[in-house]
């Protein structure tokens, strides 16, 4: 099932535009290896899906994969052949908002290599282009 | 034991955020020094010389300030949002016998023979808080995993550490361990037909109408 928030405070909310770079969220945190994003964009849910799938039939039984973004933010629609006017459309789907720095996947339990293959087939299915990234590393 | 380098640095006369950025631009990174009840000394700093350093995980170093020596531990490093550059450095001054706390990386060695059995090699502990003093800093926790198996675990107690570095975590805390992997879920096809489901309104719950309605009947009742 595609993923959308348990409970809201209003349904619809309005496009906004996505400004500056990832202040959070834009480190490896779990896992050995991410996948940051280098532009802004909005994933939806069925994105998110099908880069889970394609990540987990390439590590299948290697290594662990963390899904580090959450599409809050519904997008609404308006139904075929209708005339426009009449108020704003109904949800369709939930898109999480990116911006440039943002680490989506993190993998672990696997190579450098291993993980570049991964991430290249999720790559693939990404509205933004994105690179790999390790930990920082650790002083202090 | 991390060997300290040392590091050339100039003193920064002008400072502020427009300066920062100005040595940012020339290959520069600003940084500050203090501790020790001395005044804190602002500085800079080559980029790939930090930069370099940092990568190499020395914790230690000995900073240079036009021609003054400090003993200095790395307090905060900071990055760019994509983690490529270093904006700036906040470097501790210490002396080389006083015990600190400071944050060390975990280094996993050799191939767990419950990776071949099918686990996965999960790895809950990334650096390690330990106390110890400056001249004994370890570079790295090296963690040898080869006898470990599946659902076998490495806990900070069976750590082997210099007797005079001490961990800061509890002794039973997971450093790594081998687990089984989690069981793809195939997706449900009545559960993935929920074309048109909305999550509930925040105060749309029964329960929290019935919240509500009390609330209300209370205030009413207090006039």
């Amino acid at each position: 099932m595609a993923l959308m928030p348990r409970r809201v405070k209003h349904r619809k909310s309005q496009r906004g535009r996505i400004k500056g770079q990832a202040t959070r969220g834009n480190t490896v945190a779990y896992g050995e290896w991410g996948l940051q994003s280098l532009e802004p964009g909005h994933v939806t849910a069925q994105t998110i899906e099908a880069c889970r799938i394609a990540a987990n039939q390439y590590v299948r039984g290697e290594g662990r994969i963390y899904i580090r973004i959450f599409p809050t933010k519904s997008v609404t629609a308006r139904p075929l052949e209708t005339r426009m006017g009449k108020g704003k459309g109904d949800p369709d789907h939930w898109v999480a908002v990116v911006k440039p720095g943002t680490v989506l996947f993190e993998l672990t339990g696997v190579s450098k290599e291993a993980a570049q293959l991964c991430f290249a087939r999720v790559a693939h299915k990404l509205p933004v282009r994105v690179r790999l990234i390790g930990r920082r590393p650790t002083v202090g | 034991m991390s060997d300290a380098t040392t590091l050339s640095a100039a003193k920064r006369e002008r400072l502020g955020t427009a300066e920062c950025r100005r040595l940012r631009r020339e290959g520069m990174v600003p940084g500050n020094l203090y501790g020790h009840g001395e005044g804190a000394v602002s500085f800079k700093i080559g980029h790939d010389d930090v930069l370099k350093m940092v990568e190499d995980g020395h914790i230690a170093i000995d900073l240079d300030i036009d021609g003054k020596v400090d003993k200095a531990l790395f307090k905060e490093v900071q990055w760019d949002t994509f983690g490529k550059h270093i904006v700036h450095v906040d470097l501790i001054r210490v002396d080389p016998n006083e015990k600190v706390e400071v944050e060390v990386p975990v280094e996993i060695k050799g191939e767990a023979p419950g990776v071949e059995e099918g686990g996965i090699l999960d790895t809950q502990m990334h650096t390690l808080l330990v106390k110890c003093p400056v001249f004994k800093i370890p570079s790295a926790v090296v963690v040898r995993v080869g006898s470990l198996k599946m659902f076998d675990a490495i806990r900070v107690e069976d750590l082997n550490l210099d007797p005079d570095v001490e961990p800061q975590a509890p002794g039973d805390e997971v450093v790594v361990q081998v687990v089984e992997p989690r069981k793809i879920e195939e997706p449900d096809e009545e559960a993935a037909d929920l074309e048109g489901v909305e999550p509930e309104l925040v105060g749309e719950s029964e329960e929290e109408q019935a919240a509500g309605e009390e609330v209300v009947a209370n205030e009413e009742g207090g006039e």
